[in-house]
Order: structure tokens, then C-alpha cells, then sequence
């Protein structure tokens, strides 16, 4: 039954967040945007000349993989999880991390200048903003005592971790939307500067494929965020799915609004706040929630 | 309709498929959108969703009669679409390089949005066919010679050993057109995708989704199989670039490789590193640029080593068909620069005036004083559009060319608080600042060649129009800045947006003046005028009430130059967002 909940969840959470950012980036709120999408199955698969035939085949599989297994251990209810892992919270990071491999693998086997470019920004970005998604699951980690997703979510029944490591979240957001190569972040992508980027050979069912991939992948790191950060299902009168759908839906719309709002960085601010900034503040945080576990 | 279906049998399963495709009709134009708006067309509106890569379109829209090269650049992003795929013809007759348009209407907003329905309607029914042609763009076809690794004068068609010294010959790629294979790639639009083909046609199989599989099988004909061995010829392909480096580990005798003899020939940044370079081309349709720009980018990392930017080829004299008879000289001269068309019509009429041929009065001044202001705001709101898209600001990319579409159709109504909303809106946009100040400093020597507002954002006040008593009158002042880079230029556009809307305002409304031509009393004329991009001026050379000889000195002609030094060493995205920052216009380029 989880596994199905957890399906349900996870496609209703796709056509959300494809409708909300259809409205975002175009002004214009279309039901039907998510399911335009499909058209693109229409469309003939292309497989540009000299490509890297098995990185370009498997990116978008990859892509769509790694935030399904990464969804797996994210909590919906208290009952429904995929797989209540005792180390989800260390699986997850680990399965994230594949959203590198598949990005520099689209980069370089579309053989193409643009994707390339891309491809290995994402690289730089990952770097930095990789370590910006370990700090704080750390952090919330130990307040929790374990790293299963379902006691970190109990852990927060008094008081939700954005209060408790405020800070966390501060770096855990912006690392998630460059994980997800959101706007403002959205180096690997850049529409206007690299003409589609990593994604821009894709044509037909690959680019269905990948455009879904990111989609759930965007669910699976607002999830993430509402499960480590926003005490997940809890909320007082609601069912708790309902609180775990709200929460998500407001942390995507939260990420969408900044990707509207605020020009796309450049790739040396977005590096320098990573290094410069955002290590430094996840190591405070880490003290902050090691102090106050100590002396409470 | 037929080189644009996909060939399978229209099941139900295709058909509903295609009714999908059709809710979207994901367009890409040539030669830019913004031309579209230049006429008062606003794409969007009329249901079409632009995409910035062929390979993300199902419709190519052509907005804008397009030049031979551009012409061969359209047929190779044609080629790039994945079918199905459709041609819209906005207005203009198609050039023979593509294939014949799905559609054609006329260039008025109404009757385009009645078009993109009907275009819908050929989405659902003509997706799919069993008969489907192929498509060849000239410039994409390559075939396969052999030459000799030791002597490259040795070169055939077919395999064999090389007759001077026994070598097996290799192969190599050359074009369709005259055999210059480095060239081609500069006709087309995504030239790292220039040499590629994808599964058109009479190799595609009938009825299923794997017209892919036979990508690499086909290896003969026309179509080239893929070597690995020669991607130095192809400067695009750039990341294949290192399989030339293998040869080293020859030297090596086979055993550890040392990172110095592996490094030794490459080219070097000027942080010592060694890097692979390769070439990143940008246009000459690259929708985030003016088109008919080629920029070619040598990227070493994705830092800038090296460019090469170019635009226009067309004679001066061609373009007007010169000699012209007075009256239509204006009229001609407008159609130089596509992106600014009346400021050069008003140009035109104040040389024909400097030659005594127009007599000069008060509402012809007025009423060319409000032209040129109104192009202002046009050409200004069109560049605001395209940085907006630039800097991943879609809202703006949409907003700024709808209201230039808007603005162009029904000059009589000004949309004053749209404009001053967008302004602020601009103005207010979070972090804008930071990711635009220091992107593309002009030095104070490549200030003092600038004109127009990029030299007025670094603080050096030369505006033509202060010397205009009658903006003198109207209380004109030269909208200035002080720091040249790209947070300055865009700050001086918007403050000439509002200063431009200001004065419209207070000029009013005025008739076109009747213009009656007398006989010149002067063998040469010249006029100035402040273009939207800077001072524009025009000498004429009249011979029995002809004007016989032209020479314009165009600002985008000066800034071209300017480009190259101010990209050198920038990121990628900086070095763009630098070039458009510059608001080339490449018509009024290379005359």
C-alpha cells in the first residue's frame, strides 16, 4: 500500500509543480501544461551524430532513477514510506548524488558545445552544493539520534528543526534548488544562454524521460526539505498526508518564486556563496545543534 | 506538409498523441522574434510558446524575410527540428533553401492568432503519414574521403593505400558546399550540432519510434558514420578534441604518462593552466542574440580565450538600390536596419532636407522628433526582452516585447503605466545589480569610440539630440551613468524609456506632414541623428535630383569592435550577457 500512496503522491506532485512552473515562467495558468508536455512523445527521438551513445542513452534513465530511490525513504505518513531504511537519511544523500553523474554524462554524450558547458557546470555547482545537503542532514541527524527519515520527522513533534537550526534550512533550500537545477540556480539548463543546455539535444521520449526525472526530482527535494526541516506530516486537525501535500506544494512554490524573481546568478557568485558562505554557516550549525544537545 | 510529417501509419494511439502536441505549439522563429514585434505582431499572445533550441520545436516560425546567409542558417535549424515539424510563413515569401511553407498568413495580429489555430488543426491531423520526404539541408551533408596521415595532398573518395609511401588512408568529412568543411558550421544556427544528421526520410522505418537505431548504421550514402579519429577539423567539436592528444603516449614509450609531455602542445590561459579549447558558435539565429550576429566563442574551460564576431555582408548600394530619386530615399534608407527602421527614415528625410529639397518646418521637425522617440522606446523595450531572457527573467522577455508588439500596432495609444511599471519592476528585480556590475567595463579608450548609450553609461555625455532646440524647449536632458558596464547600460535605457515617454508626451500628437519635394540646391548633404543605439549619420551625394553615392556611419558598426576586447577572458554568460548589453544591431553592420 505505501508504495502505491507513495506513487499516487509522487505523480500528483509532478503535474503540481509542472503546472505551477508553466505559471511561473509564463505568466499564464494552464491545467493542461503537464499533459502538453506528453506531446513531446510525438516527436522523433533523435540521437545526434558522434554522441556518446551509452552516456546520452542512460542520462535520462539515470536522472529518473535516482529521485525515485531517493523518494523511497521520504515519509508521507507516519504508515506510509517505501522503505523505512534505519540510514534513509544517508541513503538519500547517497542517491542524490547520482543527479551529478547523469547531468555530466547528458553533457557529454549529446556532443555538443552547449551541453558540455553545461555539463560541467553542474559539476562546479554540485560540488559545492553537494556538501550544502550533507551539513544539514548531519545537523538534523543528530538531533534526531538516527538516521531513519521517520524518527527525524518524530524528533521535530515539539519543535520543528527551522526553529530549532534555522540556519540549516537557510543553506538546505538554496542546495536543494541547485541540486534541482532550479532557477535562479539553474546553470545546467540556462535557457537563453546555452540554448537548452544539457537537455537541449534531447528530443522525443528521452527528453519526456528527463523532463519527468527532473520533475520528480523536485518533489523528492521538496519533500526532503518538509521531512527534515518543517516536521513533515505533523500539523495539528488535518490528516497528516495533507500536511505533508501542503508543505511540499508551499516549499515548491517558495523555490519557484525565487526562480521567477531574481535574475539567474552568475557562476562565480553562485560558487562563492557556496564556499564562502554556505560551509561556514552549515559548521555553525552543526555547533549550534551539538551545544544545544549537549547542554539541554 | 510532407517533409515535415513523420512517416508511420496514423494509428489511434499517434492520433492522440499529436492532439497533445497540438495543445502546445512550441515555435521556433527566424530570423528573431523580436522583428516580429517590430511590426506589431506579439508571438505569444497569439498562442505560439517560443523554445530557444530547434531540437525543443515543432514549428518553425519565419517572421522576416531572411538574407541568403540566414536563409542556409533557417534550413539547417529546419533540419535540426525533429519531426513531426511545420513551417509558419509570417508575411513573407520563403527563401528556396526551405521547403515550402504549412502556412502562410498575413502580418497582423489578428489574423496570426487565427493562423496559430488553424496550425493547431494541422498539428492534430498531419503529425503522422505514410508518405513522408526527406529534407536535406545543403550545408549538413557531409561525405567521407580518404587522405594519407604523412601526405594530406593525397585525398579520395574511396579506401586504399596511400601511392607515396603505403600508408592505409584515413577518412575524413567534408561538406556538402565547396568542400570547406571548417566553414559550414559557421551558416548554421547550433553549429555543434551543424555536422550531425539526424534520421530523416528515406532511411527512416516505416511505423515504429526507433528511427534512431538506424542513426549509426547508416553509414554509407551521404551520411557520414562517425570517426573519432578527425574531430580536430570540426572546431565545435571541441570535448572529442583529446582523442588527438592520444598520439603522446607513443612518445611515452607506453609506461607512465607524465601530465608535462601529455600537456606540452596544448595552449595555455593565462593562469598557466593547460586546458582543452574548443569552440562554442553562436548564431547567426541563436535566439538570445540579434540575429544575423556570428559569434564564435573559443572556450578554454568556459572562460573566453579567444572570439571571432562578424555580421552583415550586404553592399550599401544593393540594399538601396541606389541611385534613388529623392522622394523614395527615406523610404529606402528605412529598410537598412530592420531592428530600428524609422529613426533611419528620419534620418534619410533630414539629409534630403540638408539638401534643400524638403523644406524645413516646425511640425515636420515635430513630428520627426516623436518618430525618433518612439523608435527609442521600441528598440529599447525589444533589447529589454531579449536581456531579460538572457538573464533567466522570463516574465520580462515576454512583458517588454509584448508591449514593443503593442506599441508598434497602435502608436496613437501610448501605454504609459505599463512602461512605467515594467521600469520599476526592472528597477526593484532583486540582485540585479550584483549580477550586472563589472560584467563588460568598457575602458575609458573604448569609451571615448562608443556612442549612444553605452558610452553615455560610463558618463560621457555626446547626445545629438542636446543640441535640438526644440528638445532644448521640452526641457531634454541626456540620461547618464557612471560605471560602462552592463548594470549601467541597462540603467541608462531605462531612464531613456521614461525620458523618451515624456517627451511623446508632451510633443502630442501630430499628423505626418505632407512632404513636397523641390530640386536640391546642394550636390552633398549630411544628417545626424540619435538612434536608439547612438549617433547615426548619413552623407549624400545628389546628381540630377538622384542621390547617387551613400555613406552611413552606423553605432552598431563601432561597438562590434568594441566587443571582442570587452568579452576576453569572461565566463560564458558573462561574455554574453556583455555582447547583448552592447544592443548590436548587425543590419546596419559591414555596409
Amino acid at each position: 500500500m505505501s508504495v502505491l500512496w507513495s506513487a499516487i503522491f509522487l505523480m500528483g506532485g509532478a503535474y503540481v509543480i509542472a503546472v505551477l512552473e508553466s505559471w511561473f515562467m509564463t505568466s499564464r495558468f494552464r491545467w493542461l501544461a503537464p499533459v502538453a508536455g506528453l506531446g513531446e512523445l510525438a516527436k522523433e527521438p533523435v540521437i545526434p551524430r558522434l554522441s556518446d551513445r551509452v552516456f546520452y542513452e542512460s542520462a535520462p534513465l539515470i536522472l529518473l532513477t535516482v529521485p525515485l530511490l531517493g523518494f523511497a525513504v521520504l515519509p508521507l505518513t507516519p504508515g506510509v514510506i517505501v522503505t523505512d531504511l534505519a540510514t534513509g537519511a544517508l541513503f538519500l544523500n547517497a542517491a542524490l548524488a547520482y543527479v551529478l553523474v547523469a547531468l555530466v554524462m547528458a553533457g557529454w554524450g549529446s556532443h555538443g558545445a552547449y551541453a558540455m558547458v553545461a555539463g560541467w557546470r553542474f559539476l562546479g555547482q554540485f560540488v559545492g552544493y553537494g556538501m550544502l545537503v550533507v551539513m544539514p542532514i548531519a545537523a538534523v541527524a543528530m538531533r534526531a539520534q538516527s538516521l531513519s527519515t521517520t524518527e527525524i520527522v518524530r524528533s521535530q513533534e515539539a519543535l520543528w528543526n527551522a526553529v530549532f537550526q534555522p540556519m540549516g534550512l537557510l543553506v538546505f533550500l538554496p542546495a536543494t534548488m541547485a541540486l534541482g537545477f532550479m532557477p535562479p540556480i539553474d546553470l545546467p539548463v540556462a535557457p537563453g544562454e546555452l540554448a537548452g543546455g544539457v537537455s537541449g539535444e534531447y528530443t522525443g521520449p528521452r527528453l519526456t524521460i528527463f523532463r519527468l526525472g527532473r520533475l520528480v526530482l523536485v518533489v523528492t527535494l521538496a519533500t526532503a526539505v518538509t521531512v527534515f526541516f518543517l516536521g513533515g506530516w505533523l500539523g495539528p486537525v488535518l490528516p497528516a498526508i495533507a500536511w505533508t501535500s501542503i508543505k511540499v506544494t508551499g516549499v515548491v512554490a517558495l523555490m519557484l518564486a525565487a526562480g521567477r524573481y531574481v535574475p539567474r546568478l552568475r557562476e562565480e557568485q553562485v560558487l562563492m556563496w557556496s564556499w564562502k558562505f554556505g560551509i561556514p554557516v552549515a559548521l555553525a550549525n552543526i555547533f549550534w545543534v551539538g551545544v544545544i544537545l549537549l547542554a539541554v | 506538409m510532407i517533409t515535415g510529417t513523420r512517416q508511420a501509419h496514423p494509428s489511434f494511439l499517434r492520433r492522440l498523441v499529436s492532439r497533445v502536441l497540438a495543445i502546445e505549439r512550441r515555435a521556433f522563429v527566424v530570423p528573431e522574434a523580436a522583428l516580429a514585434a517590430g511590426r506589431g505582431l506579439d508571438l505569444e499572445a497569439a498562442g505560439l510558446s517560443l523554445v530557444s533550441t530547434p531540437r525543443h520545436a515543432s514549428v518553425l516560425v519565419v517572421v522576416d524575410d531572411l538574407p541568403p546567409d540566414l536563409a542556409r542558417a533557417a534550413a539547417v535549424v529546419y533540419a535540426q527540428m525533429p519531426r513531426p515539424r511545420w513551417i509558419l510563413s509570417v508575411g513573407t515569401p520563403l527563401p528556396e533553401q526551405l521547403p515550402p511553407a504549412d502556412l502562410t498568413v498575413d502580418a497582423e495580429q489578428a489574423v496570426l492568432a487565427e493562423g496559430v489555430a488553424e496550425l493547431g488543426r494541422l498539428m492534430r491531423m498531419g503529425a503522422f503519414g505514410s508518405q513522408a520526404e526527406d529534407f536535406v539541408a545543403e550545408q549538413l551533408v557531409t561525405r567521407s574521403q580518404y587522405t594519407c596521415p604523412m601526405h594530406p595532398e593525397v585525398v579520395q573518395d574511396e579506401p586504399g593505400t596511400c601511392p607515396k609511401c603505403g600508408m592505409d588512408l584515413v577518412p575524413q568529412e567534408t561538406s556538402g558546399d565547396s568542400g570547406e568543411h571548417a566553414h559550414h558550421h559557421g551558416d548554421g544556427e547550433m553549429d555543434h550540432q551543424g555536422g550531425e544528421r539526424h534520421g530523416h526520410g528515406n532511411h527512416e522505418h516505416g511505423g515504429d519510434d526507433s528511427s534512431d537505431e538506424h542513426e549509426m548504421d547508416h553509414g554509407g550514402g551521404m551520411e557520414h558514420s562517425g570517426h573519432e579519429g578527425h574531430e580536430g577539423h570540426e572546431g565545435h567539436e571541441g570535448h572529442e578534441g583529446h582523442e588527438g592528444h592520444e598520439g603522446h603516449e607513443g612518445h611515452g614509450g607506453g609506461g607512465f604518462m607524465s601530465m608535462v609531455a601529455m600537456t606540452r602542445d596544448m595552449p595555455r590561459s593565462p593562469d598557466g593552466l593547460a586546458m582543452e579549447r574548443f569552440e562554442a558558435p553562436y548564431g547567426p539565429l541563436y535566439p538570445g542574440l540579434p540575429a544575423g550576429l556570428n559569434l564564435t566563442l573559443t572556450l578554454d574551460g568556459d572562460a573566453v580565450a579567444d572570439s571571432r564576431i562578424s555580421a552583415g555582408n550586404t553592399r550599401i548600394d544593393d540594399l538601396l538600390g541606389l541611385p534613388s530619386p529623392l522622394d523614395e530615399f527615406a523610404d529606402r534608407l528605412s529598410r537598412v536596419d530592420r531592428l530600428a527602421p524609422a529613426a533611419y527614415r528620419v534620418l534619410g528625410l533630414r539629409a534630403i532636407e540638408d539638401s534643400g529639397a524638403l523644406d524645413r518646418n516646425d511640425q515636420m521637425a515635430r513630428h520627426s522628433t516623436s518618430v525618433l522617440e518612439r523608435q527609442r522606446i521600441a528598440s529599447h523595450l525589444i533589447w529589454l526582452s531579449r536581456f531579460g531572457m538572457l538573464l533567466g527573467l522570463p516574465w520580462l522577455g515576454t512583458e517588454a516585447v509584448s508591449l514593443a508588439a503593442r506599441f508598434q500596432r497602435n502608436p496613437g495609444a501610448l501605454p504609459v503605466e505599463s512602461l512605467e511599471d515594467l521600469v520599476g519592476r526592472v528597477r526593484r528585480t532583486p540582485l540585479l545589480n550584483r549580477r550586472l556590475s563589472g560584467i563588460g567595463t568598457l575602458s575609458e579608450d573604448l569609451l571615448s569610440h562608443a556612442t549612444g548609450p553605452n558610452q553615455r553609461a560610463g558618463g560621457v555625455v555626446r547626445d545629438s539630440r542636446t543640441e535640438d532646440p526644440l528638445l532644448a524647449d521640452l526641457g531634454f536632458t541626456a540620461a547618464s551613468h557612471d560605471a560602462a558596464d552592463a548594470y549601467g547600460r541597462l540603467a541608462v535605457r531605462l531612464d531613456e524609456i521614461l525620458e523618451s515617454l515624456r517627451l511623446v508626451r508632451e510633443l502630442g500628437d501630430i499628423p505626418a506632414p505632407d512632404l513636397r519635394f523641390g530640386s536640391p540646391d546642394k550636390r552633398t548633404a549630411q544628417a545626424t541623428v540619435e538612434s536608439p543605439r547612438g549617433t547615426a549619420s548619413v552623407r549624400i551625394d545628389i546628381e540630377q535630383n538622384l542621390v547617387s553615392k551613400v555613406s552611413l556611419e552606423a553605432p552598431s558598426s563601432a561597438h562590434l569592435e568594441l566587443a571582442r576586447p570587452a568579452i576576453q577572458q569572461l565566463e560564458v554568460a558573462d561574455a554574453l550577457v556583455t555582447i547583448v548589453s552592447l544592443d548590436l544591431s548587425p543590419w546596419e553592420i559591414g555596409l
